[in-house]
Order: structure tokens, then C-alpha cells, then sequence
């Protein structure tokens, strides 16, 4: 989980993502955005008033927040990733 | 006999376009017909209205849905009906609602690079999964507002 949360300075424009093989990341609305590989709903982040985001793995549980989206999209599949290999 | 029966529960969900003429009082008589309708045949969903598009997911037994998609198609109020997705269900995604209406705002920002678009994709409809990951993922952001909003 990040530990300073700042609006994203970023979150107007097209900042880059990371990288997420094989992930497919959909937006609902702006601010919201889930995250898919290979037909398995891995989770979401929502953004918040603020500007920063909170980060929820695919049983929609709060795993996370972030201050902007990058760093969002990062948190859930890293999280995935330690599910995974737990 | 049939291997699938009119009690069967499915989901079926269509876009159509909006006349030019619907406003707010149109939009909630359809809301207020379609509870009271739903509420009567045991059909759950929810409407989402953006950019003067509808996307409504019906849930019930099958006649009960085929009934209400042909009173829809009728329905001067939408133009342009396409059902993008039609399958049985094991479980309900919307139980909790005779109509759930959302309306969803249109995008401020530019869709980030090699993201999706929830509801082009639903337009798109290039195949059943597709379709039934943007249901899901439609499910998902209206149980995270219902949550927001307690």
C-alpha cells in the first residue's frame, strides 16, 4: 500500500501505465477502471474525490491505495501476483 | 422436451439508442412502468443511460424476459434495439433491483492507452465473452456506487 497519497498530477492527462502483460483493463467511468487476464476478473481501482485511487482485488476487497492511477494499476497486480504465488 | 424451459433464469441485455426527445420525464416513466412491470414478473437489472444510449441487463425466467424485450422493442422511446447478450445464469448479478438506474457520466478524460471502453465494447459486441465481461464489469462499478452512496 502506498504511503503518502497526494492528488495525481497526472490524472487530467494520458500518463503512461505500467506494464500489465496479457492484462485488459477497462473503464467504466472515468476514475474507474477493472482489470482482466485471460477471462479472470483480477479486480478494480476507483478513484476517489481527492484524486487518489483505491485499489480492490477480484473478491472486491480493499487491498490497497495509491496516489494516481500508475501506481494503482501496479498495486493490484502486484498484489494479484503475491496471491498467486502464496 | 425442451433442454431449456420458459422458468430457465438468463440475462439478457440489449443497448438502444434513445429518441432525441427523451428527457427526464420520459426517463422516469420508463423507470416507474419498468418497477412495477419487473417487480410483477420476477425480472431484476438495471438501466444505464450515457451519451443518449441505453444499456439495461434483464434478469429472470426466460419468458419473463422474452415478454419484456418484445414490450421494449415495441417501445417508441428506443431507437435501434440490438440484444448484445443472451445467456443462461446460474445466479442473478442485479437480485437486489426491480430497475437500478444509473446514469453515467460521459467520459472527461481520454481513455488511457490500451485501455477499453466498457460500453463501446457492449456496442461492439464482437463476441459473447466480451459482452459478459462488460455485464460484469458494469455489475461491479454499480455495487461500488450503491456502497459509496450507503
Amino acid at each position: 500500500m502506498a504511503s503518502s497519497l497526494a492528488p495525481d498530477p497526472l490524472s487530467g492527462t494520458d500518463a503512461a501505465s505500467p506494464p500489465s502483460y496479457g492484462v485488459l483493463w477497462s473503464r467504466v467511468e472515468d476514475g474507474f477502471y477493472v482489470a482482466n487476464r485471460d477471462g479472470v476478473f483480477l479486480g478494480y481501482l476507483d478513484r476517489e474525490a481527492d484524486g487518489t485511487y483505491r485499489v480492490f482485488n477480484g473478491r472486491s476487497r480493499q487491498v490497497g491505495e495509491a496516489p494516481d492511477r500508475r501506481q494503482a494499476m501496479a498495486a493490484l497486480l502486484a498484489h494479484h501476483d503475491e496471491e498467486a504465488t502464496a | 422436451m425442451s433442454i431449456t424451459s420458459g422458468d430457465e433464469l438468463v440475462s439478457v441485455v440489449y443497448v438502444s439508442k434513445a429518441r432525441a426527445d427523451v428527457g427526464d420525464d420520459a426517463l422516469r416513466d420508463i423507470l416507474t412502468e419498468s418497477r412495477a412491470n419487473n417487480a410483477e414478473s420476477g425480472v431484476t437489472g438495471v438501466l444505464l443511460y450515457r451519451d443518449g444510449r441505453f444499456v439495461q441487463v434483464l434478469e429472470g425466467p426466460r419468458d419473463s424476459v422474452a415478454s419484456l424485450v418484445a414490450t421494449i422493442t415495441a417501445d417508441p422511446r428506443h431507437d435501434d434495439i440490438r440484444i448484445v447478450l443472451d445467456e443462461p445464469i446460474d445466479e442473478r448479478q442485479f437480485g437486489e433491483w426491480t430497475m437500478e438506474f444509473r446514469p453515467v457520466a460521459t467520459p472527461q478524460r481520454a481513455l488511457p492507452v490500451g485501455f477499453h471502453d466498457t460500453f463501446d465494447d457492449l456496442d461492439a459486441a464482437d463476441s459473447p465473452g466480451s459482452a459478459a465481461r462488460a455485464v460484469h464489469d458494469i455489475g461491479l462499478w454499480v455495487k461500488a456506487r450503491t456502497l459509496r452512496e450507503g
